[in-house]
């Protein structure tokens, strides 16, 4: 043969050879609801530690359910390796319900993963925690409503635990229930009251205080904040009117402990929920594993976060035990640029 | 000569009734010397086992106080590596760690190595480490799976010395590293030698007085001359001096292990004192004021219950006002500071002795045994049982208990754990269950008694009753010393048949010269006799070797069981009498008589229906499923040991009132189905629902016994009477040669249950099946009626 010929096989086998030396790189696409944040990090972090190389492309919705359309078709022309999805509203857009798949509007043929879904079940994500059956994986972050409610305990005791009702969040219906279940066992009351749902949909946050004013007029020696995204996003003014009334507030995310003036909730938190679900992508990346096989799982790592700053305002601290085991959040000396305590 | 103090118990050597001959005739059978020998030997024995009693628990206590010390410096830094895994790093990224083994080296004396260990499959590899030439090493895999499949610290033996472990687990509950610390075994070795060698001159001066005391009060009772109350003086005697003994080594043990452990339990206290500073101090720095904590009595109510070394806690302020406290401070307190305030904790100085208490009855039960070894020592050489008309024969009766009643507790020494022991071996053994292989000893063991039973009597009547006794004890030897030196799973069965044969043969050979030795009327005494040391023997054994094992671990209890079948021959050669040659053998068990008993359908239904239902139920649950059902419930050798002799003493108690009430008012059947009845309901209380697991073990034991005492003899007098019916005149033999067929069963149907249904499923299908047969017997009644 040439010797042209020759050189030509042997360029292509040096490159052939550099692209097999080469790892492969995943191409992960990851849509979010309110920008990147811990989970998103963390998320991305556990792939550099484990040294996976991956270009991670996100899609921000800012909480404008109606952009994730897009994102979605976007997805079916790029064809990456993962789909993340976050939140249950993403999640319920990129894959539908499980018994409602609509080939048209769905992703079917790549595999996602959801975190921070608050009820994968009740939301009908999957059919059961065991496996979703289809293209889809994902993480639990929330401890089961008892458990909770037993941290509360290991901290203060309460009789009458107030509720902020969100009609517009079936998240918020699903807490509000799951709480009712467990009053008669731990002894205490509910004391509900409901954000009237303005004309977009959404409660109207001026009438937040109102409500709170209620509660604490009622009594109510705790406030329990669930995991509802209006809420979220209008943590400093709830939490800051519950202070006012000298009323505690446990959470059941992270943000209202340490981006607010919640007192205290036993999370997992953010950091740890994108690692864990991390942990579950590569499964299906690198070993193969079939998305709908793999069961859904709650990271057992909790954090008993306590805002130390709200609990000099309130005079309410926690016993020793607990001092032993939280983490002490709104320390007011030593914090750096990014707000983050510094040690 | 003065007349001897009257007595209403005549002298067993009545030969000499006479006041002037009384005083001369000393007793001519006592062995003085032998009797001093075996008193002052038994003693020893007694106070010896107490000493290394008391040691055990000083070395055990050593270690605890050293290493809960460890714990409470170690749990930081566990914490510190909890935290790393738990930010999604290994531990051997941890890098301060590193530092951080160093410090606590240093800080503490008495650390010999830290290691930090990060998972590898399939086991653990040391990443930190004080001394660097470990770093890199793998662990064992058993000594990783043991560490990662345990909650918390654990504690453990190495060859470096006494050793916590944590294992340390990811978020979804995976073990992923660990910390393993060890103490120096050489300051603890050292502090243990010089308190034993201290205990040792005390015990040694405890023997040597209780020695010359024994002497010289026998030897005054020997000048005294002896009468019918010798006896129950000597008796006195050796148990006082052995009890007084006891105690005043106790109390000098007390003393010294207070005083030898307060630099440990200080520094342990030391280390509560401190955590809690660190804590308070912490709490202070974030800002909270130490009188607003909440619940900070309760808490150090909590610290005091999970270390009893300290009596009390307190804190107080800058000013001296005490924000909290708990306890009740008999000693000085130790105290620390916590930022302005001030924690302080009083060590509790009753500690050393409420953790000696604790051996209290462990201790009672070596006093009890030995009392019952003294009595049965006193019968043997005094032979002063009171008698209507005292034969010289009836003495020869009495020394031959000795040697009995050693070669029986040789057997039962192992009774209590024999199970547990087996179990260690049994593991993964293929095609045998686990559950049956347990049980297959045991039921090997009866099976091989069932079967050697009747030619060992028939051996005996031929080769005379020495030579079966010394085969016996050969046997017996032979099994013993190869179960205490069992590597392996199937080196059980032979040797647990062995000392079968062995036991058949000596009891045999015993039985055989207590009948062909006595005329037929008193025979049932003789008999009476039999069963009585051999309940005396199971009850010692059963509590003496379960507090051994406990102390000693397993092994050494066989070879002890070993020696005390040495020690029996040894009695047996050197007791007069007793090897009078042979006798005509006595009359053959046709296979006709025996055929003619079991036609007679009413002999059939009470085999059938309580013989041998009782003895799968004493096979197939005292002896098999207790033990492992106790050692679930984590008792410990010593009170497995007091629950099998509990069924002993229950049966011992109640057997008289039966064998009474049968004889006066001809109850036999009557009694025999209560006893069954009573048997039975012991199993089904195991019912789920109704009681705990272990309280129905203990009702079941204890119903065990009541029924088992109530049916014994009734059902024995009711076979003489059906064989009598029939025509037959070797029930006996028939009749407890047929029940060993449920012995060999019991642990069978045990093991079957056990695996499918449980240890509620086992006792209640014993139970049933005991019912079942007291169903049977019912019938018995009817065919007399008609």
């Amino acid at each position: 043969m040439s010797r042209g010929l020759w050189m030509l096989l042997l360029c292509g086998a040096c490159g052939a050879c550099g692209v097999a030396a080469e790892p492969r790189s995943y191409e992960v696409l990851m849509l979010l609801f309110r920008g990147c944040e811990e989970s998103c990090r963390g998320f991305q972090d556990h792939f550099r530690r484990q040294g996976v190389r991956a270009r991670f492309t996100l899609r921000d919705a800012e909480q404008e359910p109606r952009r994730i359309a897009g994102f979605v078709a976007e997805a079916r022309r790029l064809r990456p390796d993962l789909i993340v999805a976050w939140g249950t509203t993403v999640a319920l857009e990129v894959v539908g319900q499980w018994d409602a798949v609509d080939r048209a509007r769905h992703v079917t043929d790549i595999p996602v993963v959801f975190m921070a879904v608050t009820d994968p079940l009740r939301s009908r994500l999957v059919p059961t925690l065991a496996g979703s059956g289809r293209n889809l994986a994902g993480t639990l972050y929330l401890l089961p409503v008892a458990e909770q409610l037993q941290a509360a305990r290991a901290y203060m005791e309460f009789r009458k635990l107030g509720f902020l009702y969100n009609p517009a969040e079936a998240n918020s219906l699903i807490s509000l229930q799951d709480l009712r279940a467990q009053a008669s066992r731990f002894g205490f009351d509910m004391v509900v009251e409901t954000l009237p749902v303005g004309g977009n949909g959404q409660p109207v946050a001026s009438d937040i205080p109102g409500r709170i004013a209620a509660l604490a007029a009622a009594g109510v020696d705790l406030l329990y904040f669930s995991p509802d995204s209006f809420l979220n996003s209008q943590r400093r003014l709830v939490t800051g009117e519950a202070l006012a009334h000298r009323m505690p507030v446990f959470a059941a995310t992270e943000a209202p402990v340490t981006q607010a003036d919640a007192l205290f909730g036993v999370l997992n938190r953010y950091d740890q929920i994108g690692r864990f679900t991390a942990r579950l992508a590569l499964r299906i990346l690198q070993d193969g594993a079939r998305p709908g096989e793999l069961p859904v799982e709650l990271p057992r790592q909790f954090s008993y976060l306590i805002n130390l700053r709200v609990a000099h305002r309130l005079g309410r601290y926690p016993p020793l035990p607990l001092l032993d085991i939280a983490e002490i959040v709104g320390r007011p000396e030593c914090r750096d640029r990014k707000g983050n305590r510094c040690d | 000569m003065k007349q001897p103090a009257t007595s209403r118990r005549i002298r067993p050597v009545a030969a000499v009734p006479t006041p002037a001959d009384s005083a001369v005739a000393r007793q001519p059978h006592v062995a003085w010397r032998r009797l001093a020998l075996y008193l002052v030997a038994a003693q020893c024995l007694a106070l010896l086992l107490l000493a290394c009693m008391l040691l055990n628990k000083h070395h055990r206590l050593l270690d605890e106080l050293t290493l809960s010390r460890i714990e409470i410096q170690a749990s930081e830094l566990a914490a510190a590596l909890r935290t790393g895994v738990t930010s999604g790093l290994r531990p051997d990224e941890i890098l301060r760690l590193q530092a951080m083994v160093e410090q606590l080296k240093d800080a503490e004396p008495a650390i010999a190595a830290i290691d930090v260990l990060c998972a590898e499959a399939p086991s653990a590899r040391i990443v930190f480490a004080d001394d660097r030439t470990r770093v890199g090493r793998m662990l064992p895999a058993d000594v990783w799976q043991r560490l990662s499949s345990a909650q918390g610290f654990t504690h453990a033996q190495s060859d470096a010395g006494p050793q916590i472990a944590v294992a340390v687990r990811d978020m979804s509950g995976f073990a992923v590293g660990g910390l393993r610390v060890s103490a120096d075994a050489v300051p603890l070795a050292a502090a243990g030698e010089a308190v034993t060698a201290a205990l040792w001159s005390r015990v040694g001066a405890a023997i040597g007085a209780t020695t010359m005391v024994t002497l010289v009060v026998l030897a005054w009772l020997r000048s005294r001359g002896g009468d019918a109350a010798l006896r129950r003086r000597i008796l006195l005697l050796a148990l006082g001096s052995t009890l007084a003994a006891s105690a005043v080594v106790a109390l000098q043990a007390d003393a010294l292990f207070a005083e030898r452990l307060r630099p440990a339990l200080t520094a342990k206290v030391q280390g509560v004192t401190r955590l809690l500073a660190s804590k308070l101090e912490h709490a202070a720095a974030l800002g909270i004021p130490l009188d607003q904590l909440p619940a900070l009595g309760d808490y150090f109510a909590a610290i005091i219950a999970r270390h009893p070394e300290v009596a009390a806690l307190r804190l107080r302020d800058a000013s001296g006002r005490v924000l909290a406290e708990h306890g009740t401070a008999r000693s000085g307190w130790i105290e620390r500071a916590a930022g302005d305030a001030r924690v302080a904790a009083a060590t509790d100085d009753r500690f050393v002795a409420h953790r000696l208490g604790e051996l209290a009855v462990d201790v009672g039960i070596v006093l009890v045994v030995a009392a019952l070894l003294f009595r049965e020592l006193l019968a043997a050489l005094l032979g002063a049982l009171p008698r209507a008309d005292g034969t010289s024969v009836l003495n020869v009766l009495q020394s031959a208990r000795l040697p009995l009643f050693l070669f029986i507790l040789s057997e039962e020494v192992s009774r209590a754990f024999l199970p547990l022991y087996v179990q260690s071996f049994a593991t993964g053994n293929g095609w045998l269950g686990e559950e049956a292989a347990i049980g297959l000893p045991i039921t090997l063991y009866m099976l091989c008694f069932a079967l050697a039973t009747p030619f060992a009597g028939r051996w005996a009547d031929r080769q005379g009753v020495a030579r079966v006794f010394s085969a016996g004890v050969g046997l017996a030897l032979v099994g013993f010393a190869w179960t205490a030196l069992a590597t392996t799973y199937w080196q059980f069965l032979p040797a647990r048949a062995l000392c079968a044969c062995g036991y058949a043969a000596g009891t045999m050979a015993c039985q055989r010269q207590l009948i062909s030795l006595t005329r037929p009327a008193e025979r049932a005494r003789a008999l009476a006799l039999f069963v009585g040391v051999v309940g005396i023997a199971a009850i010692c054994g059963s509590a003496l070797g379960g507090v051994l094992a406990d102390q000693f671990g397993f092994r050494p209890v066989f070879a002890l069981a070993a020696l005390l079948t040495v020690l029996a021959l040894g009695v047996f050669h050197g007791t007069p009498g007793w090897t009078t040659g042979t006798r005509a053998a006595g009359p053959l068990l046709g296979l006709a008589e025996i055929g003619r008993l079991f036609d007679n359908r009413r002999f059939a239904l009470l085999v059938l229906g309580s013989a041998i239902p009782a003895k799968i139920a004493l096979a197939g649950f005292l002896f098999y499923l207790v033990p492992l059902a106790l050692h679930q419930l984590a008792y410990d050798p010593a009170a497995i040991g007091r629950a099998v002799m509990l069924y002993f003493v229950l049966v011992a108690a109640v057997n008289p009132i039966a064998s009474r009430l049968s004889d006066r008012y001809s109850l036999r059947l009557s009694l025999t189905l209560i006893g069954g009845l009573v048997t039975s309901l012991g199993g089904l209380l195991a019912m789920p629902g109704g009681l705990g697991v272990e309280e129905a073990l203990w009702a079941g034991i204890t119903a065990l016994g009541i029924g088992t005492g109530l049916a014994a003899a009734p059902t024995q007098a009711l076979a003489s009477e059906i064989g009598a019916d029939a025509g037959a005149t070797s029930v006996a033999v028939v009749l407890r040669s047929s029940e060993r067929l449920g012995s060999v069963v019991g642990p069978l149907w045990a093991g079957v249950w056990l695996a499918a249904a449980g240890c509620r499923g086992a006792m209640l299908a014993i139970g049933a099946t005991v019912l079942a047969g007291t169903m049977l017997c019912v019938f018995i009644r009817r065919a007399r009626v008609q």
